[in-house]
């Protein structure tokens, strides 16, 4: 038998426990400023720590945030605002606790209580075909905020709005582009699930039922042989961006281990690498949903899949810190940084 | 004076003056005049769209599309129809009834009777031309028809003086009825049509007496309905109603003209008139005010006291027809639960049928408590119609953990039917805590040769197994639970790959890794953003168990997307003692090429079913020698778009399935 020198096998133990205390470490690891981060399970590289950084400083700027809390062009302000503060959120930054940020993610918080004072618990921007959709991310938004920050406020903006959401389920399960219970699709019903199940998780009580029917329309879009998702069952092209709403809504739900969500990452898979490439369609609508999918999918995955969509979307940013995109810069920002910052898990949505 | 006269005008003083001298001014009149020709247009509506055909229809010789081309300009008041119906009028080559038509119409789009003309046609040689002049004269005629009426009442033909005399009653009502009652008298025998128009119309008690006894005759009830169509009366709902009840059951032509005529009535009319109908009571009047509710007045006013009547009627066909309107949602067919749930006792099995379809038509019910009994009747359409409503009742409703004895006796009918519907209620509301009494009752039917019943025992077992659990399940039924599989190799869509020997054909190495290529073209929709490029990725082999209840080996679920345009090979290998014939049934989507050691034993591509468009291959009772120790069952599957998956059940010579599975300690 060969022997080893103590050495060696000193320095081989002193290496496993280095690897197995990482994980403590990368918490710590917050905190530093130079040379490459570890968070959670990913390395988090000195650029996309800037790009981050960058991007919040961006949307705190003066005049980008608008005087009501909002960001956006006016046309799709609801959805722009959720997402800029979810930006925030990613970090672990609270709104109304002062800080760097407190003002601003206050300011954006109260913009959407606003909007859902001013319309009997709507939070969308009405007769707008992206009105539920805006809907569903100011819920999610918001039941990330109720997590972390507990103001009163806050808790009746969103019992009014997941009461919408669950007054508006269609009989098929899904919803559509209207909150009343007409019609269904794949996305609109991915927004809303991912907003219940969200608020469900920060303790507004929503019922089994309504998730389980919900789960079963976002199933019932699946091409069963690609595993691939749909706009509506049995109709329309299978798409990336679909059946990366449709996996992690799933996955959300709980359906982590259903062969749907197995077969449905099989496909994301496998889909090209053009879409890691500058301007896929809907590239941050997509990619938005395909990290936090794959980030569910286990470490393997991810570690493959971050370094290419990290580097792409840092490659993207706009000298002022900016991101632009289809859905306005707000958004576009918020996207991007929610994108790269999937690693930190400060967001309740973003914890395995 | 006209816009359009007023410009015409102005054109002629320019032209007089010399307008030429002017070219705006020209432009201008020019402008005025086009003006003027749409405003004259505009001056009255715009003729409805069918105008050209119906005007084409008039000048046809077909009598029928005629009329229709009447009856419709004088329903939209096409005046640009006047023309061609006053042509036709004065046509004497016409046949007299289509120019008495054209008289009505000419008079309606007119609004007004020229007396010199209308005498012309109140003494014309027709009695059809005479008559259609009396018919003008219900509504036309102003000052001078009452004396014009009284002419044609002394009218030598029955049916001028009988269209005179509803005329007549249509304008003085009440005050007609001297005339009326000497004209319609017993015994006297007229036209039925115009003798109920004016009965109607008259409006007496005495003169709807008489209307009912004329419509009570079947052979005159057809043309009392054409005589009465377009009177608004309520008063004329309780006779039409009391003539339903009189028709005999066949009577489907006349059943269908009271049905049209009811259906034209003021709804409220018709509702007050039903209510004091079944009120009046009486299984022939209650049945028919349910028949009539059911099609036309679904009212839940008219659900209670139609609920109330049926409480004391006796005839079943009366409490069918009840019940089957009391059931229809627009009734609310919750109102009247209690009413259900007693005829769940009645002795006719098809009043016990129903009431439970009524019962699940009521919503907030829990149907598994209310059922049960059910569940044990000695009739099989009652148990079945029981289980058809537990299926659509909540699974929260079903009794947890005890299902299969609340199934008991369905479970275990003679019926085949019952047995399926019990195993369908048993997957739809069945939780894992019924799993293995459900086992131990249905195991039988998993082993047995029926294959729809090992089919429905399967589907309910795969609902409630452990995931763990399925493998055994597909064991018992005889199908192969174990495989090796591998893809996907590319195909194309005229299956060119299923020719193709891909390596896996030539050796079996599962520790073999392989270059294959696959194209996102052949999913169903198409994949967003894909072309039809080849692409290139390392595949191997892996272990998978069956996760089907039906033994079905899920090709697209376990090999890499897209599935589509695929080739997949599988492997399963299973010993016996010795050596020994069994019985193959292989089936497949799309297509399959199956090797038994080594030998080629079949092989089926499916053709899609125009119908279904289900494309299964299926190849029964393949006889396959199989020798003592390991034996090996190798697949080639193929797949083009769609579902993709391949199964082998195998069976003894009589069907009973062979179990591989190793015997548990």
């Amino acid at each position: 038998m060969k022997q080893y020198p103590l050495t060696k096998i000193l320095v081989a133990i002193l290496a496993a426990v280095v690897f197995i205390a990482a994980p403590v470490q990368s918490v710590r690891a917050q905190s530093q400023e130079a040379g490459e981060q570890i968070v959670g399970v990913a390395r988090l590289t000195p650029e996309v720590r800037a790009a981050i950084t960058k991007g919040l400083d961006y949307l705190a700027k003066e005049g980008v945030q608008k005087a009501d809390g909002s960001w956006g062009s006016g046309q799709n302000d609801v959805a722009e605002t959720s997402l800029g503060l979810m930006a925030f959120m990613l970090k672990g930054y609270v709104p109304g606790r002062g800080g760097r940020y407190g003002v601003v993610m206050e300011n954006a918080v109260t913009y959407l209580i606003n909007k859902g004072k001013s319309q009997r618990g709507f939070l969308g921007t009405p007769n707008n075909h992206a009105g539920m959709y805006e809907h569903g991310l100011a819920v999610l938004a918001l039941s990330e905020a109720w997590g972390q920050s507990k103001n009163p406020a806050v808790g009746v903006a969103l019992r009014a709005g997941v009461d919408i959401i669950l007054r508006a389920q269609s009989t098929l399960g899904g919803w559509r582009y209207s909150p009343e219970p007409s019609d269904a699709d794949l996305s609109m019903t991915v927004m809303q699930l991912v907003a219940l199940n969200s608020a469900h998780e920060s303790g507004i009580q929503v019922p089994t039922a309504t998730i389980e029917k919900a789960v079963k329309y976002v199933i019932s879009c699946q091409e069963e042989g690609s595993g691939g998702f749909r706009y509506m069952p049995g109709s329309g092209e299978v798409g990336f961006a679909r059946t990366a709403a449709g996996v992690m809504s799933l996955i959300m739900t709980g359906q982590r281990n259903h062969k749907s969500t197995q077969r449905g990452l099989a496909f994301l898979k496998a889909y090209p690498n053009k879409k890691f490439e500058k301007g896929y369609p809907r590239f941050h609508y997509a990619h938005y949903y395909a990290i936090q999918a794959i980030y569910q999918s286990g470490e393997t995955d991810f570690q493959n899949w971050y370094p290419k969509i990290a580097t792409t979307v840092v490659s993207m940013q706009e000298q002022d810190g900016s991101w632009s995109g289809e859905g306005g810069k707000a958004y576009a920002t918020g996207a991007s940084i929610l994108i790269i910052g999937v690693p930190y898990r400060f967001l309740p949505i973003y914890q395995r | 004076m006209s816009v359009k006269a007023q410009v015409l005008a102005s054109g002629s003083f320019l032209l007089r003056h010399n307008f030429l001298m002017f070219p705006r001014l020209k432009l201008f009149l020019l402008a005025a005049l086009l003006a003027g020709c749409t405003l004259s247009s505009a001056a009255s509506a715009p003729a409805p769209l069918g105008t050209g055909r119906m005007l084409q229809q008039l000048e046809s010789d077909d009598w029928i599309l005629q009329a229709e081309a009447l009856h419709y300009f004088a329903k939209y008041r096409v005046m640009d129809g006047a023309r061609a119906t006053r042509a036709l009028l004065a046509n004497e080559k016409a046949s007299p009834w289509i120019r008495g038509r054209a008289l009505v119409t000419l008079s309606a789009l007119e609004n007004k009777v020229v007396p010199a003309e209308f005498q012309k046609w109140m003494e014309h040689a027709r009695p059809e031309l005479r008559a259609a002049a009396a018919e003008v004269l219900e509504v036309g005629g102003g000052d001078q028809a009452a004396a014009w009426l009284q002419t044609l009442l002394k009218d030598k033909d029955d049916s001028v003086r009988y269209q005179a005399a509803a005329a007549l009653a249509r304008r003085s009502k009440e005050a007609a009825w001297a005339m009326v009652d000497s004209l319609t008298a017993e015994g006297t025998t007229g036209p039925a049509r115009l003798a109920a128009r004016t009965l109607a119309w008259t409006g007496t008690d005495a003169a709807l007496q008489r209307l009912g006894a004329l419509m009570a005759k079947p052979d005159q009830l057809s043309k009392c309905l054409q005589g009465i169509r377009d009177i608004p009366s309520s008063k004329l709902v309780p006779l039409i109603l009391t003539a339903s009840t009189r028709l005999p059951e066949g009577e489907e032509r006349l059943h269908g003209l009271i049905l049209t005529d009811l259906q034209n009535r003021d709804k409220k009319d018709l509702v007050t008139g039903l209510g004091k109908f079944i009120e009046a009571g009486g299984d022939q009047n209650i049945r028919t005010a349910a028949r009539i509710i059911t099609l036309l007045v679904p009212a839940p006013e008219l659900g209670v006291l139609l609920r109330t009547a049926l409480t004391k009627a006796t005839d079943t066909r009366t409490i069918e027809a009840g019940m089957i309107a009391l059931g229809i949602p627009a009734i609310e067919p919750v109102r009247h639960v209690e009413y259900f749930t007693q005829q769940l006792g009645h002795a006719d099995p098809a009043i016990r049928a129903l009431a439970i379809r009524c019962l699940a038509h009521c919503e907030g019910l829990n149907l598994f408590e209310i059922l049960k009994p059910k569940m044990a009747d000695e009739n099989v359409p009652v148990v079945s119609a029981a289980l058809g409503a537990l299926l659509r009742s909540p699974p929260a409703n079903a009794p947890r953990g005890t299902l299969v004895t609340y199934l008991k006796a369905p479970l275990s009918s003679t019926d085949n039917t019952v047995r399926t519907l019990a195993n369908d209620v048993l997957a739809h509301a069945g939780s894992s805590e019924d799993y293995k009494p459900a086992l131990a009752t249905l195991a039988s039917l998993l082993r047995g040769r029926d294959d729809d019943l090992r089919a429905s025992a399967a589907k309910a077992l795969g609902q409630l197994a452990p995931s763990g659990e399925i493998g055994d399940l597909v064991s018992m039924q005889g199908y192969l639970p174990k495989w090796t599989i591998i893809g996907t190799f590319l195909n194309d869509d005229k299956n060119s790959g299923f020719k193709e020997v891909f390596p896996p054909e030539k050796a079996i190495d599962f520790d073999a890794k392989y270059q294959s290529k696959f194209v996102w073209a052949g999913v169903q929709g198409g994949v967003e953003g894909s072309d039809s490029k080849p692409i290139e990725r390392e595949i191997a082999w892996s272990k998978v168990n069956v996760d089907q209840a039906d033994g079905r080996l899920l090709m697209a679920a376990n090999l890499p997307p897209p599935g589509s345009l695929s080739i997949g090979y599988a492997v399963s290998d299973v010993t016996v003692d010795k050596a020994r014939e069994v019985m193959l049934t292989i089936d497949g989507d799309d297509g399959f090429r199956v090797w038994v050691n080594g030998a080629v034993i079949g092989e089926q591509m499916a053709v899609p079913d125009p119908k279904t468009r289900r494309t299964v291959a299926t190849m029964p009772g393949v006889k396959v020698q199989l020798k003592q120790g390991s034996n090996r069952f190798f697949v080639k599957s193929s797949n083009i778009t769609g579902p993709w998956w391949v199964r082998i059940r195998v069976a003894d010579a009589e069907g009973n399935p062979v179990d591989f599975r190793a015997p548990k300690p």
